[in-house]
């Protein structure tokens, strides 16, 4: 169980504060769109299929764009105080 | 979205709320092109309907040695075209014909036999003209007389969309008439 539980901590692939936010509000306005897509493609073609292949295709997009932690969602780390005791020197 | 898997769990969760909405899209959509072509008023032709009666004295048939029931196998011709129920939501449709009467017993109970169907599954497929063809399935009733009351022939559709609900519907050529009392010996005894 050590090792399952080492493994979580290894995926858990974090981003910065900033980038979560824009993740969050980039892949709703993505979803709404490809939902307006998909059923706008499928009644003009008038096929279920294309209706299907529209939406398959715009969410593989929306989860390559917000699920990997590229570094450029991680350049705005915040600096944490130190935890450990701080050391104050003498004048 | 802090994590991997809390970013994937937001995305593929409102990614299925957004694919019902696409699916209420389709079959309301395909609904009202229905409505547009008029599909609950389709015309269609039934004639030329006879009957071929006898007595039946299996127990499958309700019926027994002293007291045989009537069973009819009926022939028909048909003229309908069924293109117009056929949209991008339809994945086939079920035609059939039923007889309908009233109860001589129990003169406020409808009884509704189907006697042919047929399964329409393309587009292409949906126009029939059709004559002197057999119906599939026999007809008679729990009491032992079946001929000599009228019987209305309709043919009715069902389609069966990709996403939504059945439809039903008859079409609008009714017959009525009333099957040729059988000549056999069998009954006078």
């Amino acid at each position: 169980m050590e090792v399952l539980q080492d493994l979580g901590r290894q995926l858990v692939f974090p981003i910065d504060f900033e980038s979560q936010s824009y993740t969050e509000s980039i892949s709703n306005k993505a979803l709404y769109l490809i939902t307006f897509f998909s059923f706008i493609s499928g009644y003009l073609t008038e096929s279920i299929k294309v209706s299907g292949i529209v939406f398959v295709l715009g969410l593989i997009v929306v989860l390559v764009i917000v699920l990997p932690p590229y570094s450029a969602y991680n350049k705005h780390r915040p600096q944490w105080a130190n935890s450990g005791p701080t050391v104050v020197e003498p004048k | 979205m802090f994590s991997l898997n809390q970013r994937f769990q937001h995305v593929s969760s409102l990614a299925l709320s957004c694919s019902f909405l696409v699916i209420a899209l389709i079959a309301a959509t395909s609904w009202l092109q229905l409505v547009k072509d008029n599909v609950f008023e389709l015309e269609s032709q039934l004639s030329h309907i006879r009957s071929a009666t006898r007595f039946a004295k299996q127990k499958r048939y309700g019926g027994s040695a002293v007291n045989p029931t009537e069973v009819s196998k009926i022939r028909f011709n048909a003229d309908f075209d069924f293109s117009r129920l056929f949209n991008w939501n339809t994945k086939q449709v079920f035609a059939y014909v039923t007889a309908e009467y009233e109860g001589d017993e129990n003169p406020h109970t409808m009884n509704e036999i189907t006697i042919w169907d047929k399964i329409i599954p393309s587009r292409d497929n949906a126009t029939f003209t059709l004559s002197d063809i057999d119906a599939k399935y026999q007809l008679w009733d729990l009491e032992s007389k079946i001929t000599e009351r009228p019987l209305t022939f309709k043919l009715h559709w069902n389609i069966q969309p990709w996403f939504g609900f059945l439809i039903n519907g008859e079409t609008t050529g009714s017959k009525t008439i009333e099957l040729k009392k059988p000549v056999d010996k069998q009954k006078g005894k």
